[in-house]
Parts: C-alpha cells; sequence; structure tokens
C-alpha cells in the first residue's frame, strides 16, 4: 500500500519516552500531598468464611491512626464491579476467598498503617471452601453464593452437530487446560484520593478506565458521578489488570472519613494475592473433519474458574465461545462456555480475555487431525482458513482485510527455511520441531457495542489539542492519537497535545482493553479532526470566493493556490479562538444472540499466525525456543516501532503462560512474590523472533489500521505447544509446560 | 526508642547529610524523604530490579540495601545520569529503539546497563541479556532493550 | 564479638542483606538489632592461599565470580557464582552471608563442598575450622553457634582435576532458585583412564546442600569410560538425594534430575 502520509506509518518515537528515560514520568506512587493519610487493607486469610465479629478498637486508638472502616461505615453503594456488581468494596456478613478485603487503617505514616492492622481482630466463622470449578458445577455442590454455581453461561449453536460428526471421517477429542495467570505490571497497584473544597473528590490513580475509578468511587461515597474527577497517572502496565479500581475506593474511603487525602499502594505480595487474574480454562474439545480435511463439526465445553466474583466473567466466556472456533469456517459448531464460582482469587480481564484459551485446545486439535489425516499442519489450515466470504463462529463475514491465507503462505515458507535447523544434527539428547499456530480476533466488546468519542481543537497557532478517553498504559497510543490528528491537520506531531488522563476533560470512551484503541478511537479523532478542519476550510473558502475542496491546511494556514492565510488571521476576523469539533466513531454491529452466539458482533478482525522452532531436553524437559515467527495483521502501521514493540511484548507474556507461568491457588493464592510467580527474562527472549507485518487494509479503520495489541499474545501457547508436541510426540494438553511436565510426558512415550 | 542514624552520602554529586531510621531503606530514602522519585518501587524483595541504583559503581536494588549502609557511598539514580538535559546515550538509545513504553522499568533498566557498559565496555549480547536478567519488563518483551543497549554501547565505544 | 555478646538474643548479622531483608519485610525476623560486619577487616579480602583460596566471607559473590584468580584457579566456583542471582543480587550478596543462611538450594554451597572448603568460625571461645560438609545441620540452620563466619578456605586441588556446575532452574536465568544443583569435581589419573578422586555435591534435595558419597565410592578406581556413570548417577538419585515436593518441583522430579545431571557432569568431564 502506498504511503503518502506525512505521520502516519512513520515510526515516531513515542511522546512519553523522553519524560521516562529521564525518570520524570509520575506515576501515582510519586505523588505526595500535604496531611496524606497511608491506608492499608486487612484481608481475609480464609477462602470461605463468614464474618462473626471485627473489633477494631485497639487499632483506633493506635499512635498515628486517623481513620478506622468497615463495610457498615460504607455511605454509599457497598459493590463493585466493571460489569456485574457482585464484589464488596469491604465484606461485611462473608469472605469469599483469601485475599478478600474486610477493613481499612488510614495513619499518619505506613509503618503505624501496618503496626495498626494487626490489631485488628476479625473473628471469622471458617467454612469448607468450593475451590474447583467442575466440581463446583456438579448438582448438590455447596455454594459459593446464593444464586448458584453457574455465573454466566454463553453458547453457539450453528447447525446440526449428529449429522456433521456422523458424516466426519475423522474425529479428535481431548480435554485441555490453560494456567491462571497474573498480569503482573510492572507497577502494583496505587490510589491517591483527596477531598475537594467543594465537597466533591479527586483521584489519581494507576488505572486503564479513569471513567470507571469515577463511576465506582462516585458510588461507593454515595455521590453524583460529577462530583469526582479522575487523573490518570502515567500508568506502570495494566493488561487488564487495572479496569477494576477497588484501590481506588478503598482509598477513597478513608479520604471521605478522615477529610484528608489517603494514599493506598499495593504491595506486590498484597497484589499476587488479591488482585484478580486470567480466568483458568478446562476446555473439552471434538473436531470433526472429512477425508479432504474440510472442518465439519466442532463441540466444546468451556469451562473458565471465575473465582468469588464474576468481574469480567460474562464477557470473557462470551468472546471465548464466540472465538471458538478459531480463524476457520466450521459449518456446524456448538459451544457452551461457563463463567463458574468457586472460593479462589477472582477472574477478570487479562490480555486475551478468553481467546489464547480456546486457541490452545483448537489448534492442538487441528495438528492431531494432520497427524490422522496424513496433511501438513498448513495445509490442513489453508482448507479450512476463513476468507472475505465465509462466516466466523458468530456467523459474521467480514468482506474485507481477512489475510490469513496469505500469512499462512508465508508461514509455510518460514517453515521450510526452518528444515535445514530441524535436519542438523541435534545435539545429543535434544528434540527439535517446528510448530504453527493461528487465531483471530474481534476488535472491541463482543457483547455489546463499543464506541469512542474524541474532541479537537485547533488552535490559532496551527497547534493541537485533541481529548479521548482511552488512557494510554505504555502501548503508545497517546502517539496514534497524535499522529492520527496531525495528519488530519497538516501540523508537526510534536504540535499536538493528547489529553486522555483527566475524566474532566476527556470523553468516556470505556476502558483501554480489547485491542479497541487504534480502530475505536483513531476513527473517532480522525473524523474529529477532519470536522475541525473542514470547518476551518469552509471558513476559509468562504473568504476567498472558493470551494473548500479546493483549500489545504499546511502549519497552522489555510494554502489556496499560491497564496496562504494564517489561521491566526482567519481566527481573529471570525472571532474564534479555537475552532473544536467532536466526532463519534460507533461501528455497525450486532451482538451475539444470547441462544445461539450469532450476529455481527465486531467491526473488524485482526488474524494472527505463528511459527516456532523449539529443542526439548529430553533428560530434563526443558524447552527452549531458537526461531520464533509472528505474522501479524494490523490493517496499516500507524506506528511501526509501535507495533513492533506491541508484538514483541505480547509474544513474550504468551511465552510465559507457555512455559512458566500459572498462578496456584491452594485455599489462597501461593505465589505470593516474583521468586515464586515466574515471568520472563532476558534470558527467555528466542534466540531469534522475528516479525512479519501483513498489510491488508480495513475499509471501516483509520488509514485501513485496525486492533492487533491481544492478537499477539493469542497464538503463542498453542504454537509452542504445537512445536513441543510434535518435538516429544506426545501431544501436550496443559499449561504451562514446565521442564517436569515435559519430563512426565516423555516418560510416557 | 527512636534511634537514628546520622550518614553522608553523595547522591548524584551531591553531597548530603540525613538522619535516617534503622530500618529505612535506600529506596525509601530515595522515594519518600528525598523526592527522587524516578527510582521506582515494584515489589520491595529484590526480584524485579526497578529499584535499581548504581552505589559505588555497582548496580544494586536499593530495596534490599539500607540507608544506613550507604554512609559514606556514592549513589547514581536515573535523576544523576544525564547532564543539563543532554541524554545519556543509553538514554537516548531506549527512546530511538522503541525501548520504553510503560516505563515502569525503565529507570532500572537503564541504571543496570549503564553499570555493566561502564564495567565492561565491550559487553556483548550475551553479557548483555546476563546482566539485564534481574530486571523484569513486562511489556517490551526485552527486545527492542536489548538492541538499545548494544546500540548505546557502540555508541559509547566511539561507534565501534 | 564482644558487641554480639552484650546484644544476644535480638542480633542478626548484616552482611549483603539479600536474604536478611526479605526476611524482616515477610514479618519472619522482627525487631533485630543489626550488626554490621561488612567493614571488618580482612573479611572482604580474596586471598591467594598456597595454590588455593582464602575468601574472605564479606566478599560478594559477583566480585569473587569475576575475578581473574579464581576463575584461574577455581573455574568451577566462579561459574556457580556467576549464576547465584541477579547483576544486582550478586553485588550485594556475601559468600559468608549465602553459606550461613543454609538455605538446602544455597547456589555457592555445591561447587564449595565439591572443592572440599573449609570455613572458619570466630567466636567468644576462640577460633575453629569447620569442613563446609560439617557446617550445614539442618534447612536454615548451622553449627554457628554465637560465632562469626569469617573465611572460607578452598585447599588447592590436583592439576588434572576439572570441575562442572548445573543449575536447574524453571527459567534458567541466574536469579531463579533452583529445582536441582549438581557440582561435580573430579580428578583422572595420569593415564586419564580411572578416576581417582570424584567430588559430587548436590542442591536442593535435602534439607543440607550434601556430598552424594554413595555415587562418588562407585566411582573410584573405576574406568572413566565405562557403566560407571550410569551406575553413580543412579545412586546419587535413590541412595544420596533426599528430596521434597515444593512449589518448584516434586520430589519425584528432582530424583529424575539429579540421575541425569550427575550422568551428564560425568560424562561431560570424561570427555575432557
Amino acid at each position: 500500500m502506498s504511503n503518502d502520509h506525512k505521520v502516519i506509518g512513520k515510526s515516531i518515537p513515542r511522546l512519553d519516552a523522553r519524560s521516562k528515560v529521564l525518570g520524570e514520568a509520575r506515576y501515582a506512587d510519586d505523588l505526595s500531598l500535604p496531611g496524606m493519610l497511608y491506608v492499608k487493607v486487612v484481608r481475609s486469610p480464609h477462602p470461605n468464611a463468614r464474618i462473626r465479629s471485627i473489633d477494631t478498637s485497639r487499632a483506633r486508638n493506635y499512635p498515628g491512626v486517623v481513620s478506622v472502616l468497615t463495610a457498615q461505615d460504607i455511605p454509599g453503594e457497598k459493590l463493585m464491579g466493571p460489569i456485574i456488581k457482585d464484589q464488596p468494596v469491604l465484606c461485611g456478613e462473608v469472605v469469599g476467598y483469601v485475599g478478600d478485603a474486610v477493613a481499612l487503617v488510614g495513619a499518619e505514616t505506613e509503618q503505624a498503617a501496618e503496626e495498626a492492622l494487626e490489631l485488628i481482630k476479625v473473628d471469622y466463622e471458617i467454612l469448607a471452601p468450593v475451590l474447583d470449578p467442575l466440581k463446583a458445577m456438579e448438582p448438590g455442590a455447596p455454594q459459593v453464593h446464593s444464586g448458584g454455581n453457574i455465573g454466566t453461561h454463553s453458547k453457539v449453536r450453528r447447525g446440526d452437530m449428529e449429522a456433521a460428526f456422523r458424516d466426519a471421517t475423522v474425529v479428535v477429542e481431548k480435554r485441555f487446560f490453560y494456567p491462571r495467570v497474573e498480569h503482573a505490571y510492572m507497577e502494583p497497584e496505587v490510589a491517591v484520593v483527596a477531598p475537594d473544597p467543594g465537597g466533591g473528590f479527586t483521584v489519581w490513580s494507576s488505572t486503564q478506565y479513569a471513567h470507571l475509578d469515577r463511576e465506582e468511587v462516585s458510588r461507593v461515597l454515595g455521590l453524583p458521578q460529577s462530583r469526582v474527577r479522575v487523573h490518570q497517572m502515567m500508568t506502570g502496565g495494566g493488561f487488564g489488570g487495572k479496569i477494576n479500581p477497588h484501590a481506588q475506593c478503598l482509598a477513597a474511603l478513608i479520604a471521605w472519613k478522615a477529610g484528608r487525602p489517603a494514599k493506598l499502594r499495593y504491595s506486590r505480595e498484597e497484589s499476587l494475592i488479591s488482585s484478580y487474574k486470567c480466568h483458568p480454562f478446562v476446555m473439552d474439545m471434538k473436531l470433526g473433519a472429512n477425508r479432504e480435511g474440510k472442518l465439519l463439526a466442532l463441540e466444546a465445553t468451556l469451562v473458565g474458574n471465575t473465582g468469588a466474583y464474576l468481574l469480567q466473567g460474562k464477557a470473557v466466556i462470551t468472546k471465548s465461545a464466540t472465538h471458538v472456533s478459531g480463524p476457520y469456517y466450521i459449518p456446524n459448531i456448538k459451544a457452551d462456555a461457563y463463567a463458574v464460582f468457586t472460593n479462589c482469587v477472582p477472574c477478570g480481564a487479562m490480555r486475551g480475555y478468553g481467546v489464547p484459551q480456546v486457541t490452545f485446545a483448537l489448534e492442538s486439535l487441528m495438528d492431531e487431525l494432520t497427524g490422522r489425516l496424513g496433511l501438513d499442519p498448513i495445509e490442513l489450515r489453508m482448507r479450512n482458513a476463513l476468507d472475505t466470504t465465509l462466516p466466523n463462529a458468530t456467523g459474521q463475514v467480514m468482506g474485507a482485510s481477512v489475510p490469513i491465507k496469505e500469512m499462512l503462505g508465508k508461514a509455510k515458507l518460514t517453515m521450510q527455511s526452518l528444515k535445514p535447523l530441524l535436519q542438523q544434527a541435534p545435539a545429543k539428547g535434544k528434540l527439535r520441531a517446528v510448530g504453527v499456530g493461528c487465531s483471530t480476533r474481534g476488535i472491541g466488546s463482543i457483547r455489546k457495542p463499543s464506541r469512542s468519542t474524541a474532541v479537537v481543537s485547533l488552535h490559532p497557532d496551527g497547534s493541537a489539542t485533541v481529548a479521548c478517553g482511552h488512557v494510554d498504559l505504555g502501548q503508545g497510543s497517546d502517539t496514534m492519537m497524535a499522529q492520527v490528528a496531525a495528519e488530519e491537520l497538516g501540523v508537526d506531531v510534536d504540535r499536538v497535545n493528547v489529553v486522555t488522563n483527566d475524566t474532566a476533560i476527556s470523553p468516556d470512551c470505556e476502558s483501554t482493553s480489547a485491542s479497541r484503541v487504534t480502530y475505536l478511537s483513531g476513527n473517532a479523532v480522525r473524523l474529529a479532526a477532519a470536522k475541525a478542519r473542514q470547518r476551518v476550510l469552509e471558513i476559509a473558502a468562504g473568504d476567498l470566493g472558493c470551494a473548500p475542496e479546493e483549500l489545504r491546511l499546511m502549519n497552522g494556514s489555510v494554502v489556496y493556490r499560491e497564496q496562504g492565510v494564517t489561521l491566526a488571521g482567519l481566527f481573529s476576523k471570525h472571532t474564534f479562538h479555537s475552532v473544536t469539533s467532536v466526532a463519534e466513531f460507533l461501528p455497525d454491529t450486532v451482538p451475539p444472540d444470547p441462544e445461539t452466539g450469532q450476529g455481527r458482533p465486531a467491526g473488524t478482525y485482526n488474524f494472527n499466525v505463528h511459527v516456532a522452532l523449539v529443542e526439548v531436553d529430553e533428560g530434563t524437559g526443558q524447552v527452549r525456543i531458537l526461531r520464533y515467527l509472528a505474522l501479524t495483521d494490523v490493517g496499516h502501521m500507524i506506528n511501526p516501532l509501535i507495533v513492533e514493540g506491541q508484538v514483541h511484548g505480547g509474544m513474550m507474556m504468551g511465552l510465559g503462560s507457555a512455559l512458566m507461568e500459572e498462578v496456584k491457588v491452594e485455599n489462597g493464592v501461593t505465589n505470593t512474590s516474583f521468586a515464586t510467580y515466574l515471568i520472563p527474562t532476558t534470558f527467555d527472549v528466542p534466540q531469534e523472533l522475528l516479525i512479519d507485518v501483513v498489510e491488508d487494509p480495513e475499509p471501516t479503520g483509520p488509514y485501513g489500521a485496525k486492533g492487533f495489541a491481544e492478537g499477539s499474545l493469542d497464538p503463542v501457547g498453542a504454537t509452542i505447544a504445537n512445536a513441543v508436541s510434535k518435538a516429544i510426540g506426545v501431544r501436550v494438553t496443559r499449561l504451562p509446560m514446565t521442564s517436569e511436565r515435559i519430563h512426565e510426558l516423555l516418560s510416557q512415550r | 526508642m527512636n534511634i537514628t542514624h546520622n550518614i553522608r552520602v553523595i547522591i548524584n554529586g551531591q553531597t548530603r547529610e540525613i538522619s535516617v531510621a534503622p530500618n529505612e531503606t535506600l529506596q525509601d530514602l530515595l522515594r519518600y524523604r528525598l523526592g527522587l522519585v524516578g527510582t521506582k518501587s515494584g515489589c520491595e524483595t529484590g526480584d524485579c530490579g526497578a529499584c535499581t541504583v548504581i552505589v559505588d559503581g555497582k548496580a544494586v536494588n536499593s530495596c534490599l540495601v539500607l540507608a544506613v549502609e550507604s554512609n559514606e557511598s556514592s549513589v547514581t539514580t536515573i535523576e544523576g545520569i544525564s547532564s543539563n538535559g543532554e541524554l545519556h546515550p543509553l538514554q537516548q538509545a531506549f527512546i530511538d529503539h522503541g525501548a520504553v513504553q510503560c516505563g515502569f522499568c525503565t529507570p532500572g533498566m537503564i541504571l543496570a546497563a549503564k553499570s555493566l557498559l561502564d564495567e565492561d565496555p565491550n559487553a556483548n549480547e550475551k553479557d548483555i541479556r546476563l546482566a539485564l536478567a534481574g530486571n523484569l519488563c513486562r511489556c517490551t518483551g526485552y527486545v527492542s532493550i536489548l538492541k538499545a543497549v548494544a546500540a548505546a554501547g557502540k555508541t559509547l565505544r566511539g561507534g565501534k | 564479638m564482644s558487641l554480639m555478646e552484650k546484644l544476644d538474643g535480638g542480633v542478626s548479622l548484616l552482611a549483603g542483606g539479600t536474604d536478611l531483608l526479605v526476611a524482616m519485610k515477610d514479618g519472619r525476623l522482627r525487631h533485630r538489632t543489626l550488626v554490621d560486619i561488612k567493614h571488618i577487616s580482612n573479611l572482604g579480602a580474596i586471598r591467594p592461599e598456597d595454590a588455593g583460596l582464602c575468601l574472605g566471607a564479606a566478599v560478594n559473590t559477583r566480585t569473587i565470580a569475576r575475578s581473574p584468580l579464581v576463575k584461574e584457579r577455581f573455574p568451577l566456583l566462579s561459574q556457580a557464582l556467576a549464576v547465584l542471582g541477579s547483576m544486582q543480587i550478586g553485588n550485594r550478596a556475601t559468600i559468608g552471608g549465602n553459606l550461613a543462611n543454609a538455605s538446602p538450594a544455597a547456589d555457592s554451597a555445591p561447587a564449595l563442598l565439591a572443592l572440599e572448603a573449609s570455613v572458619k568460625l570466630v567466636g567468644p571461645q576462640g577460633e575453629r575450622l569447620v569442613p563446609l560438609e560439617n557446617f550445614f545441620s539442618g534447612p536454615g540452620k548451622t553449627v554457628l553457634e554465637r560465632e562469626l563466619l569469617t573465611e572460607i578456605h578452598v585447599p588447592s586441588a590436583p592439576d588434572q582435576g576439572r570441575g562442572v556446575f548445573y543449575k536447574l532452574g524453571p527459567r534458567g536465568a541466574p536469579e531463579d532458585i533452583c529445582i536441582v544443583s549438581v557440582a561435580v569435581f573430579a580428578v583422572p589419573d595420569a593415564s586419564k583412564r580411572i578416576w581417582t578422586d570424584v567430588r559430587i555435591a548436590l542442591g536442593a534435595v535435602a534439607p543440607t546442600p550434601i556430598r552424594a558419597r554413595n555415587a562418588e565410592k562407585a566411582l573410584l578406581g573405576q574406568l572413566i569410560e565405562g557403566r560407571a556413570v550410569e551406575d553413580a548417577a543412579r545412586l546419587a538419585a535413590e541412595k544420596d538425594a533426599r528430596p521434597i515436593s515444593d512449589i518448584r518441583g516434586s520430589a519425584s522430579y528432582r530424583r529424575a534430575m539429579v540421575k541425569i545431571l550427575v550422568a551428564r557432569a560425568l560424562e561431560q568431564l570424561s570427555e575432557r
């Protein structure tokens, strides 16, 4: 695609990079306000218990302690949650998991708060916990909540399953396990809340969704949303884990009670134990194909352990069900996905949101089929890949930008080029193999429409301000928005100020999640900037006696043939101080039907094909990745450097779940530090990690761009598992592939 | 019993005389008392490297150093490696190579890399991986960081 | 020493702080008085001692790993300490602290055991030299009785001796706590056909780091090329190792890894 853009498609260094390398960027814990109190949280040590009483008297009298709070002191709503409000802000009667918040202390120093915590005596009546989601689904299982243990049930129904499996020449069926994963953002949760002179509150937080902070804090304090203002501070990573503003609500309660600023920062241990995780899935999948390798039927039961509270469980489960058939056309599908309550740590949004889980299961079964049919892995996938005419699991036909076959072709070439490395006599006791994995994902929320709103102000000197509510978590969205506005308004990128971090200024666009920002906000910013530009050109056209189409906006002037009139001049003549336009982008979608899962739920889909060459140590079971290729469908690159960064990051995060990451729960979370919850280090980067970006423009995307932030993670577990399974000759059905697990599989040969 | 210790420490070239509590860590001193918030707190147990500073030429986790232990020492934080707004080659390389995303690991990562390159100007890719293994990053996948450090090393060697 | 006597009961010695501070933050150690021993003279030096070495207890493990003298005389020790922890940890952690902390998985122990090191303990009653093998008494426990570990003596080793260290961790990163570690130091005879002295040390598979004496016995006087390696590896796993299951691995996996890694180490040493 020819790039005649000034700024779009350029690898501009991210706008906030300088402040970060200088150590000048300000994160929430860097804030200190006069009179600020430090907040600590009493958390349940039991997974399931009734609270008989809480004695806070000794804590209240401890030197330095200013406020102590329990659930009964909450002035407003006592339950919170991003979709369903079922999580207690502070538990009053019952605790649902180890780490559930029970009481708060606000003190003059952190040390005093910590010491006072130990003086709070909670009398628990310990109850038997339900920890296994499959057991929780059995009739007669103890109930975690009164409404039963099934939090949600999402379905996909299409075609005639019985007939299809009858016609199938080959049927493969297995149970798969995907681990519970911790986001492990480098910055733990922090919130600072202060009362305003007018009776409202201001929040400074590490967050992915400032407007939800506002909503929840205002609800909990019993105030209108208009009285709470939230500033998103520079945020040290989110990955889905900073959508639920629990720390914000807890800090707000102390700020409200004491009438003073209050800071709550989670220790890493506290974050590992109590913050929500990615759903572990148990998946039973059955796939049937005919002799030629055409997929006929897919049946799946997906069980996600949502822990004590639903959080985004409904949405994760719906996403997993609606993506169950991946990037293939499968005419007959029956999928049932459940979010099941247990007394484990709650699970919610995490990069991937159900798609990495189903991708692992489906792609593993695809490879099982290749074995049974005698087809090579690429050929089987080619024969079933979606294109612009075929419907996905929801029945949606994409119509454009479905480059998966082209990507499979490239993957095939890569796999061929890796043959010499495979055939090279490996060192003694090492097994090598190549694996492939593919995925697709709908951009934005699936259950309901996602929109974005942007406000663009063009100033007399040609500089501009963009206000939009999707926050930058480090993925570079502010820079993307600046590039879009700069392109549309004909100015340099550094003359565009992007404000996404202030609820009083930035319009609510929902959370920064679902890989949605480039597609939704990129479009909203483009539309708003174009509107502002159009308005200016129309005014100028009137003055110059020509048509607006003959004019261009460039560096703060309107240019007409050889003439130009500065914006300053134009504005002052018409008494404008700035021209401000608002635009909204809402893709034309239809949410999936609750009974069948059919609809047209996303404006665009992103595709990914990954290839891995692995080496397995036959003795120890250790897995090393020698070569990795991530083929990524982005529609059009707005900033190649930023695209690369996202793909590297997503791939390595996926590698973590593939090889080493698992939050273990025995009553409560047992990995309580980064010494026991292991994430990839520099040592784990493959010898060679390559990215190949495919640009098949999405017509409804800004400059043809679509999202891919989660897409780079979705197929990683599947790809590595397929390679390892090939290498060891045994199907891997459980992630992560720790050396002990692989050793165990090897010994089964 | 509120014991304090008087220490003399040179921070980013400036000598300071400070009274510290016995259980105050160097990280606490830098961040919460001296306002040098560039040094980040990621885990407080020496597992993530976000709090890395350079003490007497060696990269250490400031969360595991007591403030009293830095008496008579020279400490360099992220605020101390640029001069008059001119970036250290590592800082520039991180920007140029897209090695900064959320930025939280960045100060610690840069200081760890600086201490490596100061000790070993000819550090190769293997040396860099080993030296930075104690600095966790969740955003970048490390690839651009490794490239940035290698590029900065080359710049510091005069382009070779 | 007299200071320690005065403060007896609530004192912890502070060297590198990389284990101590974590324990304090965890709440496992409270309201202790800390005595910083880093600046006691002679605890911070690496000295040649005949053909061996004397390591001051307060020397940082990374300093030892990078020391040209150590690399030259005991590459096995240098190799092991290079992966004791991250660069930041290694710049603070001390060899004495790592030993005195007495984790069964202590990364410095297997190599020092294989090199038959001894430790000098100084207390109110005087000084004593204790073979490292007798220094550990249980997980986190040593024979120290109100004493300070001041020096580690690594005796000279036979010229033809060679060593190798394997650390099996969940990631292969230096900061990993090992699942199993193996250090082997082996001396062939002049003709290089028979083992005359083999020391095999194991980490993380017993209440303390240990010498695999049963395995060693099976190798003495044996042909270097032969079934001896298999037998020794099996004995190390079945008779010497007494692993438990924990968050890093099961006991049976650890046993299996002892067998594999001991065999590999011996094979690698046979080839040279």
